[in-house]
């Protein structure tokens, strides 16, 4: 495999799994922020949509960002370590 | 050596912008037909141009001669939906749902309770409109998913160009037409890209917020303990009360229908009272209609007067007129309207309208003079190394936008030439746009293959002449500018004008496209081979 499309094919990799990586964590984000802010007393309809608007803004920079950072295992650590403080907020009683 | 960011950058864009053009041409060339949706409904079914009613009111009595004839056309109805009219759209609308799922249209002139189906095309809020955002594909919500790949590679393409080009405003000033024609194709499509980025940059992010729905289904469920009536209540006022199975007589039936009106003058005063001014319903909805349960809907989604898309929806038990809901979006909500509802464009500004559809145009030509930069820059390099990836991309190129382009044409060149009394002839029309569009990218491919020389020149004259066939079809059909004039029709007038420019940009770019290149002796042989 020459260097060029051995680039190409990790490139392409990179790409599959920051689409659905990104709307994954986009989707805990914005259940995670509309769950905290109606505990804190919004009301629902309104922090779900603040949620929605937070995850909408934040998911393609994280599609970019897990495309161009290279270590997938330090990108896997520091997406399961999100992914755990929403599940947090959304599953603690 | 970790390649720096800007190279990252460079590669996605230029590879991802690549691979998801083709799909991101679509949606902006359907978008911008669908700026003008109503006017293509206008001028693809003459007939309906000849309904007109008080513009943009019903008294009592003709909303009640049009709730009778719906009636009349579909007695046990599952769902109505009426659009109250407008200046854009001069009758009342309405769309029947049958409780096989079956769906029939028709546009019911007011006064006279004539129906006139609207099976006869599916015009541009039939087509254009669902392909901008769907795909035309209801399969599984895939058009949905598509749109939403589409959109969120915009708004990364556009992220990924603002950090490859540095000189964002210098570049907005440069436009190199006599230098090398890769350069200039580079120029034209930083120059497109950076003189509408934050009209490219709210219209996807409005475009994909508008689909929140389905994107963030899990998100919306989670929050709202799994409960959808309650997140649909909460969120967009919708109310969902099943049929109880106690079904009316038909008396019942239309004594319900003929308290509508009534019920729908004393919303109106309702909100105008509230809000200081005049306001009228555009959209009223039935459900169950026959059912103890059935439930009316009066709905003022998109006020002329304002950006933000509305959801003040007030629903009532139809057969006690008791008032379940009424809904009121609060102010983050109403932000996100506001965001939607210029995504919609339904205000009443033509000249905005335009504008929207000049951003569309330019981000036509953006993607397209992406696509033409790459295979500019890569010509002589894939010719000298006999690469096949020089004709695929070429060929899907031609097929994918010129293409699209010419199927649209052919669509409204079918809609005049298809005789009013053919069964299915709205399927007809879009049989004809998929037939004309699949041939395109067909004969793009055998010409790249077979190495043949104007792959650009011939789609440009064809589209062109279908253009103007489109546009003589309807001055002979229907007498065209002159009667639009005459009768005051600014609609079908909009649509002849918009495909008089097309047909100059026709002339324009194929007169350019014949002009010689100034090529080099090497590129003049990739040129000839390619």
């Amino acid at each position: 495999m020459t260097p060029t499309s051995r680039n190409l094919s990790v490139n392409f990799y990179r790409l599959l799994l920051a689409f659905p990586a990104g709307l994954a964590l986009a989707n805990l984000l914005a259940a995670a922020l509309a769950i905290g802010l109606f505990k804190f007393g919004m009301a629902q309809s309104e922090a779900m949509t603040l949620g929605l608007l937070a995850a909408y803004l934040a998911m393609p920079a994280w599609m970019l960002w897990i495309y161009c950072t290279a270590n997938l295992a330090w990108l896997g650590a520091k997406g399961l370590l999100l992914g755990l403080l929403c599940a947090i907020v959304i599953y603690f009683p | 050596m970790t390649p720096s960011i800007r190279q990252h950058m460079a590669w996605f864009h230029t590879w991802f912008g690549l691979v998801i053009g083709f799909l991101l041409f679509s949606v902006f060339w359907t978008g911008t037909l669908t700026v003008f949706d109503k006017e293509f409904d206008r001028w693809m079914h003459p007939e309906s141009r000849s309904v007109q009613s008080q513009c943009c009111s019903l008294t009592a009595a003709q909303l009640e001669t049009v709730l009778l004839k719906v009636h009349a056309l579909a007695p046990e109805p599952a769902n109505i939906r009426f659009h109250l009219p407008t200046a854009r759209t001069p009758m009342p609308s309405v769309r029947i749902t049958e409780h096989d799922n079956t769906l029939k249209t028709y546009y019911i002139d007011p006064d006279t309770g004539k129906a006139l189906p609207g099976e006869y095309t599916l015009g541009g809020t039939g087509f254009f409109f669902p392909f901008h955002y769907k795909f035309n594909i209801a399969w599984m919500n895939v058009g949905y998913y598509m749109l939403g790949i589409a959109g969120l590679a915009m708004l990364t393409l556009l992220i990924s160009g603002v950090v490859l080009h540095r000189k964002l405003l210098a570049e907005f000033f440069l436009f190199r037409p006599k230098k090398n024609r890769a350069r200039s194709l580079l120029d034209l499509h930083n120059l497109s890209s950076v003189v509408a980025l934050p009209f490219y940059i709210t219209i996807t992010f409005s475009g994909l917020l508008i689909l929140f729905s389905i994107y963030f289904q899990w998100a919306t469920l989670t929050a709202f303990d799994g409960d959808k009536a309650a997140s649909q209540k909460a969120m967009s006022g919708f109310i969902n009360l099943p049929p109880s199975g106690f079904v009316e007589n038909d008396n019942q039936k239309l004594a319900a229908l003929k308290r509508i009106p009534a019920i729908v003058q004393a919303r109106e005063a309702a909100w105008s009272a509230a809000l200081g001014e005049h306001t009228t319903a555009d959209a009223i909805n039935i459900r169950n209609l026959g059912d103890s349960n059935a439930l009316l809907e009066i709905r003022r989604v998109f006020p002329e007067r304002s950006i933000g898309m509305s959801t003040h929806t007030d629903t009532f038990l139809l057969h006690t007129d008791e008032l379940l809901h009424a809904h009121e979006p609060k102010p983050i909500k109403s932000f996100t309207h506001w965001i939607t509802g210029l995504h919609f464009i339904q205000f009443d500004h033509a000249a905005l309208r335009v504008l929207y559809a000049i951003g569309g145009l330019l981000g036509c030509v953006m993607i397209h003079t992406g696509f033409l930069f790459w295979l500019e820059s890569r010509r002589v390099q894939h010719h000298t190394r006999k690469l096949s990836g020089f004709a695929v991309v070429q060929a899907l190129s031609v097929g994918g936008t010129l293409g699209m382009m010419i199927a649209t044409a052919a669509f409204l060149v079918a809609n005049q030439l298809i005789p009013h009394h053919v069964a299915n002839r709205a399927t007809l029309e879009t049989d004809v746009f998929y037939s004309v569009w699949v041939l395109a990218i067909v004969w793009a491919f055998i010409n790249a293959v077979t190495y043949k020389s104007k792959q650009w020149l011939t789609p440009t004259w064809l589209f062109t002449a279908l253009c103007a066939l489109a546009w003589l079809l309807n001055q002979i059909n229907t007498g065209g500018m002159v009667t639009a004039l005459r009768l005051q029709e600014m609609n079908s007038f909009a649509i002849d004008v918009g495909l008089l420019f097309m047909v100059a940009s026709g002339v324009y770019a194929a007169r350019k496209l014949t002009a010689p290149a100034r090529v080099s002796r090497l590129n003049k042989e990739a040129f000839e081979c390619n």
